[in-house]
Formats: structure tokens, C-alpha cells, sequence
């Protein structure tokens, strides 16, 4: 499969498994589904990080965000029926559920006040929930290190 | 510091931003179809600058 082609392939296979289990999927999930090589999946992998289509940990370089999907817990839960979700932040979260159109209910961590304000959406809808949204890294520095932004 | 922006327009910011991020077709935004994106919904300004 060209490099291009597998890209594709694997970004599909990535979220496709986030849409369906909340959670990331192993490198050997990928693998079976795509029909890979772990090595093939592993340079793939490395070649969407590149192109900020996925966020590898700087450790392990295990799969660490599929915007607006988090692979590990985070102060964002998305609720939608029996499915859940994490997001890396609040914009992503209000993102899981406009991304995937389901009546979602968000809970997250008031950064002022530390109760946790409840937002739902229809998936098409804000219906209840107030407050604003803090962006503290200006958009050209998203990049610079994403895990903190 | 920052920006601050109500939930309605991060709603606004987020269903526009993901809307197609599930298709096959997607292949991400330049910088310059962010910018155009922001500006569409009124995020304005030196910290909404992308370069």
C-alpha cells in the first residue's frame, strides 16, 4: 500500500475505533485492520503525528490525541448514551459532539470555581450550559507544544 | 491573558472546526483556511493570528 494510501487508511482505522469504543486503539488493532506491518503502522503513525493529524506521547510514542479525541483521561468527559469519551479540552469536547452529531452531555473541571458545569448539546445544539471558554496560547503557538495548549 | 470566548461561539468554533474531521475526504486546513475559518466566525485579532 503506498505511504499515502496507508496514511488514510490508518487515520480512518484510528478514529473509526475512537467513534466506537471511547478509546485509542493499539498499534496491533490498527495493524489487523488495516492489514500492515507493525513497522509499516509505526512509520505511518510517526507521518501523521508529523503532519499534526495525531499526537503521539513524547515517550512512548504510543497514540496520544486524535483531535478531538484524547487517548487518556482528561478534565473532558463526553457523554453520549452508553459511550464516552475524552477530550483534550473544552473546545474539543463541545467538538466530539458536534463531530459525531449524538446529544452529548459534557462534564468538565470549572478552572475558577472547580464545580463541574454540565453543557448539553443536541449534536446539532447548544440546550443548556453558560460560562465561556479560556484559550490562553495564541493560535500561532498551538503547535509549539500541544500537549500543554 | 488569552482570549475569552462565550460557549456559544466555542460551539460555533467547535462544530465548525470538526464538521468534516470523520470523512474520508478530510485532509486538514492550511494555515491560511484557518485564518479564513476564525475570521468567518469572528475570532479576530493578534491571538487568533496564525502567522
Amino acid at each position: 500500500m503506498a505511504p499515502d494510501d496507508l496514511d488514510q487508511a490508518m487515520r480512518l482505522s484510528v478514529y473509526g475505533h475512537f467513534v466506537r469504543t471511547g478509546l485509542a486503539p493499539a498499534a496491533e488493532e490498527i495493524a489487523r485492520e488495516v492489514s500492515a506491518a507493525d513497522s509499516a503502522i509505526r512509520d505511518s503513525l510517526e507521518r501523521l503525528a508529523a503532519g499534526h493529524v495525531l499526537v503521539l506521547d513524547p515517550g512512548t510514542r504510543e497514540l496520544w490525541m486524535a483531535m478531538p479525541f484524547s487517548a487518556v483521561p482528561t478534565s473532558f468527559r463526553v457523554i453520549a448514551g452508553a459511550q464516552q469519551w475524552w477530550a483534550n479540552c473544552a473546545w474539543d469536547a463541545l467538538g466530539i459532539s458536534a463531530m459525531l452529531r449524538l446529544p452529548a452531555e459534557i462534564y468538565s473541571s470549572c478552572s475558577d470555581c472547580g464545580d463541574p458545569p454540565r453543557i448539553r448539546t443536541t449534536g446539532y445544539q447548544l440546550t443548556e450550559g453558560s460560562g465561556v471558554v479560556h484559550f490562553v496560547i495564541p493560535a500561532a503557538s498551538w503547535w509549539d507544544d500541544i500537549g500543554f495548549t | 491573558v488569552g482570549a475569552i470566548i462565550s460557549l456559544a461561539a466555542a460551539w460555533e468554533l467547535a462544530g465548525a472546526w470538526y464538521a468534516d474531521r470523520l470523512s474520508p475526504a478530510w485532509r486538514g486546513r492550511t494555515a491560511a483556511e484557518a485564518q479564513e475559518l476564525f475570521e468567518r466566525l469572528g475570532l479576530t485579532g493578534s491571538f487568533w493570528r496564525l502567522a
